[in-house]
C-alpha cells in the first residue's frame, strides 16, 4: 500500500453508492475524514516549522544552535493544534530573521579584525561583551589541534587565547588548499 | 518528455552516494507529477558492490541477481559488447510497468530482527510500482577488463555501422529509459574508470554527495577538474554540476561548519574560473543528509526515508532536495 493506492481507492470510493448507508454510518466516515484533513493540515504546518529549522546555513549552525538556546517559546507536542504550530512557525521565522541580523553584524566585525592588524583587533575584542564573544567564536569556528586530536577556539578575558584565535583566523583565509584567487 | 538524468557521484567513498541515491529515487517515486500520478523514477546501480541494488531489493537480489548476473547492468552491457544493440527494454528493468503485473521486487521486504538476533526478511505492506531499477552486480568490476578499445577511445561493435565511443555504450540503447522515466538516478562506483564514464555521458546533472571534512573537500577541487576533462572528451556534451550536497555532518562539530564555508567561498571563486564558469553555473551547497540514528535504521531495515513521516529530520532534509531536483523538470 502506498499513497497512490490509496488516492486510487479513495476515488473509487466516491463513485460508490454511500447513500446506501444509514445516517450514524455517514456521521461515522465523515468525522473519520474531517480528521484525517485536519492531520493533513497540521502535517503541512509541521513540515514547514521543520523546513525553517533545517534552512539555517551548515555553515553557520553552531551560531545559530547558540542563539536558538535563548528561544522563549517551546516546541509544540506534535498533536497540538494547527493554530498552535502556526503561531510557533510565525515566532520563529521572527526569531530567526533576528538571528540573521546579528550574524550580518558580527560577519561585518570578524572581516573588519581579520583585515586590521593585532594590537587593533585585540582592542576591538576586548570592549565585547562576554555574550558577543562567544557568538562572533561560533561564528569563525576556529579550531587547534592539541595533544588530543582538534579543539575549538573561543574568545575569552586572556590575551593569549584571544591572540591565538586572531591568529588563527587570518590563518584560516590563507589555507592554500581550495583557493585559487584572493577571496 | 525527456528524463531528466542524475548522476550522483563522488570519487572518495564513503561519502553517502548510494544512502542519497536510493533515497532520492524514492522521495522522488513518492511524489506527485503534473500528469496526476506518481513520478517515474529509474534508479540505475553502477556501482560493482551493489549496495543499492541489495538496500532496494533485500533478499530478491540476493536470490534472483546474484545467480544471474546476466539480469543486471553487467548483463546489459556485456550484451551490448558481444553486438546485441537491442535498445534496453522492460524486460531488463525491475518493476511493474502496469497494474496487472505481477508486484515489483523494488522494496517489496523489510528487514527485522528476531528475538535471537537474527536478521529475517518479511513481506512488506508498501507499494512501489513506479520506482524502478536496473540492478548491479559484482562482476560489473569485469567489464572494465571485458571492454577493449582502441587508442582513440574507439569500438567496433558489428550493429554499429562505424566504431563508437566506449563511453556512448550506454546512451546508445538508452531511448527507451528516456523517453519513458521522468527521472533517472545513477549511483556511480567511487572511482574514474570506464563505468563512471559511461555514466556521467549518459546524465546531464550531476549531484556531489561530500562529507564536510579535510580530506573530502580537498578532493573537491580534482573531482571538478576530472568533470571538466571529461565534458571535454564527451565534446562538451552538457553536464551540471547542480549541487554539492554535505553528508554525514552533526551540529556538534564546529569543523564541519568550517568546511563548509570554505566550500562556499571556493564555490564562489570556482564559479568566476573562466574553466569552471559552465559546468558550475547552476551549482549550489544544500543542506545535505545529517548523520542521524534514523537514516542507519532504514538502511537496516532496507526502507526508504520517505517511509517516516514528514516531521522526522531526515525526511525533512530529504524533501528539501527533493522539491529543488522536482524543478530541474519544469526547467
Amino acid at each position: 500500500m502506498n499513497s497512490v493506492e490509496l488516492k486510487k481507492k479513495l476515488i473509487k470510493l466516491s463513485q460508490e453508492p454511500l447513500e446506501k448507508l444509514g445516517s450514524s454510518e455517514l456521521k461515522k466516515i465523515y468525522r473519520q475524514i474531517q480528521s484525517i484533513f485536519d492531520s493533513l493540515e497540521r502535517m503541512t504546518i509541521i513540515q514547514k516549522v521543520e523546513e525553517l529549522s533545517n534552512s539555517i546555513p551548515l555553515e553557520n549552525k553552531p551560531f545559530y544552535l547558540e542563539l536558538l538556546k535563548k528561544f522563549p517559546h517551546k516546541k509544540p507536542s506534535s498533536n497540538a493544534k494547527k493554530e498552535v504550530w502556526e503561531k510557533y512557525y510565525l515566532q520563529l521565522n521572527n526569531y530567526l530573521d533576528e538571528c540573521k541580523r546579528k550574524k550580518n553584524e558580527l560577519n561585518k566585525l570578524l572581516n573588519n579584525i581579520q583585515k586590521i592588524n593585532e594590537d587593533l583587533a585585540l582592542k576591538q575584542i576586548q570592549k565585547l561583551k562576554d555574550e558577543d564573544k562567544k557568538l562572533l567564536s561560533l561564528l569563525a569556528s576556529l579550531t587547534e589541534r592539541n595533544s588530543k586530536g582538534v579543539s575549538s577556539l573561543f574568545l575569552g578575558k586572556s590575551k593569549e587565547g584571544n591572540l591565538a584565535w586572531l591568529r588563527e583566523l587570518k590563518n584560516v583565509k590563507h589555507l592554500g588548499v581550495l583557493y585559487t584567487e584572493e577571496l | 518528455m525527456s528524463a531528466c538524468v542524475i548522476c550522483v557521484l563522488n570519487f572518495k567513498g564513503g561519502v553517502g552516494k548510494t544512502t542519497l541515491s536510493v533515497n532520492f529515487a524514492a522521495a522522488l517515486a513518492n511524489s506527485p507529477s503534473p500528469q496526476g500520478r506518481n513520478y517515474r523514477v529509474l534508479l540505475i546501480d553502477a556501482d560493482p558492490q551493489s549496495n543499492a541494488s541489495v538496500y532496494m531489493l533485500g533478499e530478491y537480489w540476493r536470490r534472483e541477481i546474484f545467480l544471474k548476473p546476466e539480469k543486471s547492468l553487467y548483463g546489459i552491457m556485456t550484451r551490448i559488447l558481444q553486438g546485441n544493440t537491442q535498445p534496453i527494454n522492460e524486460s531488463d528493468i525491475l518493476g511493474q510497468f502496469s497494474d496487472e503485473a505481477p508486484r515489483s521486487p523494488v522494496f517489496s521486504t523489510e528487514k527485522k530482527i528476531t528475538e535471537e538476533g537474527r536478521g529475517i526478511y518479511v513481506e512488506s505492506d508498501a507499494y512501489w510500482p513506479n520506482l524502478h531499477i536496473i540492478p548491479s552486480h559484482y562482476n560489473l568490476n569485469n567489464f572494465e577488463k571485458e571492454i577493449h578499445y582502441n587508442e582513440v577511445g574507439k569500438v567496433k561493435i558489428p550493429a554499429f555501422s562505424t566504431p563508437v565511443y566506449y563511453f556512448e555504450l550506454l546512451d546508445r540503447v538508452s531511448g527507451f529509459l528516456k523517453e519513458y522515466y521522468d527521472f533517472i538516478i545513477i549511483d556511480c562506483p567511487p572511482n574514474i574508470y570506464t563505468m563512471t564514464e559511461i555514466v556521467l555521458y549518459f546524465s546531464q546533472n550531476i549531484l556531489i554527495p561530500v562529507i564536510p571534512d579535510w580530506l573530502s573537500t580537498n578532493g573537491i577541487n580534482w573531482l571538478l577538474m576530472q568533470v571538466r576533462t571529461l565534458s571535454e572528451k564527451f565534446q562538451h556534451r552538457e553536464k551540471l554540476i547542480r549541487a554539492i550536497v554535505p553528508t554525514l555532518w552533526n551540529t556538534r562539530e564546529h569543523v564541519f561548519s568550517r568546511h563548509i564555508r570554505i566550500l562556499n567561498k571556493s564555490l564562489s571563486v570556482w564559479k568566476r574560473n573562466e574553466m569552471y564558469r559552465e559546468i558550475l553555473s547552476k551549482a549550489e551547497i544544500w543542506v545535505g543528509l545529517q548523520r542521524l540514528a534514523s537514516v542507519n535504521k532504514c538502511i537496516e531495515s532496507i526502507r526508504p526515508i520517505v517511509d517516516y513521516e514528514i516531521s522526522e529530520t531526515a525526511r525533512v532534509q530529504l524533501e528539501m532536495m527533493t522539491k529543488k531536483i522536482i524543478t530541474w523538470k519544469e526547467e
